[in-house]
């Protein structure tokens, strides 16, 4: 279903199963800085998503 | 889904640095027990009755609100009040104070706001004559309105959302600019300086990371304003940022091991002794020098724009 950053919908998306990890690094974002939603259910980064999981992404830290 | 190492719930956090799983109840007791022995081991509400809470509308604010409402509730000899800062940052500003008003509405709080254009300069004029560092003017005019208003409003203490990540770079850059009087400062606790005229500041969740603070919020249904300051990315504290989280990720604990180190210090740090606080000549306010920080930068403000100032000067 695709990967939404604070929202905004990112142009990458994942083709198989994906470990949340896996998919932080993929993007360049640390773990410390995000916190994880699939199918709007908060989960840690050893759990997976696939291609039709919702994967909401929240930045801890906004700045300012 | 990975489990709670507590309970058989599905997890929500993995904190590194206890190689521990949470799940959402387990780690709102933990968030929740942790900032009330910071409150209790650091006296924060010790004989004071009236707690004003600066609430942004962000994450920190209101989860800090939320808690301390859930602590103090069946507590009648103490009372909760709201001040929110408006610091006049169009499409940022207001999308926050919208979600600090529905949310103290929810909760019964009293609930203040006061703006940079009654006190200060909005930082949207600051910024059109492009005038530095917009985290300057806006800490030094926000700290001055809180404290002016904490006084109106008979505030014993100021509770201010700082957690974890801010202690440990505001360390880390206090250590970069050679500041040990702003390390002395910025205590859980009150500050250097034990003036009436100066109403306490204390935070307590110094010692909780902002990321369980975000999941702590999202679990509780917590509406916060989760948006990026347009002045944000000027700021130094973005590569110390930066510098900490990845040292947290190679390194887990490092955040703790940074206010330890920082709490330690505090007791050897240079006390009030010698420092003297009189009033600003300009607007009666508590200073240690004759004109205070926002005076002297609403002066440069007003020779560079010529005249913009704040609505009320006193």
């Amino acid at each position: 279903m695709g990967i939404l950053l604070d929202g905004e919908k990112l142009k990458k998306g994942i083709r198989k199963k994906t470990k949340i990890a896996d998919l932080l690094a993929s993007l360049e974002m640390s773990r410390e800085t995000v916190i994880v939603k699939v199918n709007n259910r908060i989960v840690t980064e050893f759990d997976s998503a696939g291609p039709a999981d919702k994967i909401d992404i929240i930045r801890v830290s906004t700045g300012g | 889904m990975v489990k709670c190492s507590f309970c058989s719930n599905d997890a929500i956090l993995f904190q590194s640095y206890s190689q521990k799983f949470f799940c959402g109840k387990h780690l709102s007791d933990l968030t929740e027990k942790r900032v009330g022995s910071n409150m209790r081991k650091h006296g924060m509400i010790r004989n004071r009755s009236r707690i004003g809470v600066a609430i942004s509308g962000g994450k920190d604010s209101l989860a800090m609100l939320y808690i301390m409402h859930a602590l103090l509730k069946k507590d009648r000899s103490r009372k909760l009040i709201a001040i929110t800062i408006d610091e006049g940052i169009r499409g940022y500003r207001d999308a926050g104070i919208k979600c600090a008003k529905a949310f103290c509405k929810t909760l019964g709080i009293e609930h203040h706001v006061y703006s940079f254009k009654d006190f200060a300069v909005p930082m949207d004029t600051i910024m059109k004559k492009k005038h530095g560092d917009p985290c300057s003017y806006c800490g030094v005019f926000r700290r001055w309105i809180l404290n002016k208003a904490s006084r109106k409003l008979k505030l014993d203490a100021l509770a201010i959302g700082h957690n974890l990540d801010d202690v440990a770079q505001t360390f880390q850059m206090n250590i970069m600019r050679n500041e040990p009087l702003r390390i002395a400062r910025f205590t859980p606790n009150g500050g250097l300086v034990d003036c009436d005229d100066f109403v306490p500041r204390i935070r307590p969740l110094f010692s909780v990371p902002e990321r369980e603070i975000v999941a702590y919020a999202l679990h509780n249904k917590i509406e916060f304003h989760n948006a990026e300051c347009p002045y944000a990315h000027m700021a130094l504290r973005n590569p110390i940022r930066d510098f900490i989280n990845s040292m947290e990720e190679k390194y887990p604990g490092t955040k703790f091991r940074m206010l330890n180190t920082y709490l330690s210090l505090l007791e050897k740090l240079p006390h009030q002794e010698g420092l003297e606080i009189s009033e600003c000549e300009e607007c009666g306010e508590p200073s240690s020098v004759k004109t205070c920080k926002r005076c002297e930068m609403l002066a440069k403000l007003k020779r560079d724009t010529r005249g913009v100032g704040p609505r009320k000067l006193k």
